[in-house]
């Protein structure tokens, strides 16, 4: 969407997404949060991106005297050379002066010698980008909330006539609300802080569409990051609609051929039945295409997967260094949904991953930060799908055996194949079964057959036509053999 | 009326901020501004003067002798303002019983005020 070469950039990529572009110049801006919750990181991005570019930028600072601005400033990983400052927050001397006087309301008189500093300054420099922390401020300047409101616009309006773009700061809370101050923008970024993490949201922005919703945000040491809620994209991307093969014959027969690109597999099953080698057995037979894949998990360690996997005959170690399979092991709690999810974006972007696996989804539930995980699981698989990417999810099931329990958190709707993995009790020992209850877009094999996985990798038996009631946990003969 | 110089406003207060505030405001004006916290060297500094066009007397602060320097003040044909820090009825009979040409409640607004200076300089 290029008719944004207009808009001013915010220095923060993903809030330039959220904002398709960045900031309409010659507009004001409200930034509300308590606080704490980052206004004045966002600023800096903001007045930083203008130095970078070349141009005049103001900082008005309205609570902290200006040598603690920059000392904080440069905590956040900030430069603040190049940034003309103008210093209106109270001084020393303020307290020292003990003396009220009450001849005129201080409100009339602090106002005069403020409104002409800011006129002078404006006139002396001519920013183009102008941030004012906090405007609150100005309310002890009024001596009314008409005055107040009056006297903010024409402020706001006085900054963008003259050619800045404007981004000012308000505190508030219930004593002390700021309802007015959101009529008197262009557009309000509310910014909240949460213990599961940030969030910023955009709820008016004249002038130009915007991401709806709220995104992630995080402050590091090298300055405010935000990631944008996954959205799928409207159309598909180009890619070819052919089946994968899994590289085991009876495997592909079950499924008649594979696994089509673009769509979402979920394997199901209880705990140590075969789910993750069944996805990983994909990924061998993409790595040998010289295509590939990536796994995220969240339960199990690298090393540990690594293992089981040679120890059955599945070259993982040397698909890694070729650069043919990436294991990444999701530490918990460390993500929110979002920044998760701009990981496997980059992934499948920069890296042209073709098949993608999260082991397991109820890991992926617990380990990422935030409510509603599953809406977000299924925005990013929609968003590899549409990609072309294959998507893998593998989704534990909690009883060993009984009856048949495809899904525990209700993902079934996200799946366009379902395959399932179930332990039966044969001749005195535990077996496993593997069918298919849903493919989309082809038949598939609708009787069961054993799986087993041995030190050669996978084996898929012939059907299991003789015995029934597997699905039970309990399987019988058909004719009448021995329970 | 003044001539070539600028007018002369006095400003009594027992609140030298006060003072201060009115020097600034009124000397941006364009008018000459000299305060006291004293009546009596107010008084006896009028005296030294040619003219002063006008005294704002701020009477917080002050008990009931401030009402003798209004008597001063008439005598030398001084045009005066009384500032009170409230509201009262009694107060407001008061000053204009001792010949104020007006009684004013702090706060007062900057621009109400210059507009009466100036209309009681122009006098």
């Amino acid at each position: 969407m290029t008719k944004n070469s207009k808009k001013l950039s915010s220095g923060i990529q993903g809030f330039d997404e959220i904002l398709m572009g960045g900031f309409v110049p010659r507009r004001s801006y409200l930034l509300r949060g308590l606080p704490g919750t980052g206004k004045t990181g966002i600023g800096m991005h903001f007045l930083s991106e203008g130095v970078k570019k070349g141009e005049k930028v103001l900082f008005i600072n309205m609570g902290e005297p200006t040598a603690q601005v920059i000392e904080n400033a440069k905590g956040m990983g900030f430069n603040t050379e190049g940034i003309e400052f103008l210093d209106l927050s109270p001084d020393e001397d303020f307290f020292a002066n003990m003396e009220a006087y009450d001849i005129f309301s201080p409100a009339e008189v602090e106002r005069e010698s403020t409104t002409t500093e800011i006129t002078k300054k404006i006139e002396e420099i001519k920013p183009t980008r102008v941030f004012v922390d906090p405007i609150t401020q100005f309310r002890y300047l009024a001596t009314d909330e008409f005055q107040f409101r009056k006297q903010t616009l024409s402020f706001l309006r006085f900054l963008t006539d003259k050619g800045a773009t404007v981004l000012f700061t308000s505190e508030f809370s219930d004593q002390e609300p700021d309802d007015d101050l959101q009529f008197m923008c262009d557009g309000i970024i509310n910014l909240e802080f949460f213990s599961e993490g940030r969030n910023i949201g955009i709820t008016k922005y004249r002038g130009s569409g915007f991401r709806f919703g709220e995104h992630s945000m995080r402050i590091t040491p090298k300055g405010v990051k935000i990631y944008p809620r996954l959205r799928p994209m409207v159309r598909e991307k180009e890619f070819t609609h052919e089946t994968i093969s899994s590289g085991v014959p009876e495997l592909d027969e079950i499924l008649h051929g594979g696994i089509e690109r673009g769509t979402a597999t979920i394997i199901s099953g209880p705990s140590g039945v075969g789910k993750t080698t069944l996805g990983i057995q994909f990924m061998k037979e993409a790595a040998g295409r010289g295509e590939r894949s990536v796994v995220y998990t969240f339960e199990e360690s690298e090393e540990s997967l690594i293992n089981r996997c040679e120890s059955i005959n599945i070259p993982v170690r040397s698909m890694i260094n070729t650069g043919m399979l990436s294991v990444v092991q999701v530490e918990p709690l460390r993500y929110s949904p979002e920044e998760f999810a701009q990981l496997v974006r980059k992934e499948v972007d920069n890296n042209q991953s073709k098949i993608v696996m999260i082991d397991s989804t109820s890991g992926y539930k617990l380990s990422l930060r935030g409510e509603d995980p599953v809406s977000h699981l299924h925005s990013l698989s929609k968003y590899m799908t549409r990609s072309g990417v294959t998507v893998i999810l593998v989704n534990e099931v909690e009883d060993v055996s009984g009856g048949l329990k495809i899904t525990e958190i209700g993902i079934s709707y996200l799946a366009d194949n379902i395959v399932f993995l179930r332990y039966f009790e044969k001749d005195g020992e535990l077996r496993k079964a593997i069918g298919v209850l849903k493919k989309r877009l082809s038949d598939f094999e609708k009787g069961l057959r054993e799986v087993r996985i041995t030190k050669y990798g996978i084996r898929v038996c012939q059907p299991l036509s003789d015995i029934h009631g597997i699905l039970t946990g309990t399987p019988q003969g058909h004719d009448n053999e021995d329970d | 009326m003044s001539t070539a110089s600028k007018p002369l406003i006095f400003s009594l207060s027992r609140n030298k901020r006060n003072s201060d505030i009115l020097v600034k405001i009124l000397g941006e004006q364009g008018y000459e501004v000299a305060g006291f916290s004293e009546p009596i060297e107010m008084v006896s500094e009028s005296k030294n003067r040619e003219k002063v066009d006008l005294v704002l007397m701020d009477i917080s602060g002050f008990n009931q002798n401030i009402w003798k320097s209004c008597e001063d003040l008439r005598i030398l044909d001084i045009p005066f303002l009384v500032l009170s820090p409230q509201q009262h009825r009694v107060i407001e009979e008061q000053g204009m019983k001792q010949g104020a040409e007006r009684v004013l409640v702090k706060p007062l607004v900057i621009k109400e005020l210059l507009l009466l200076v100036k209309s009681l300089v122009e006098n």
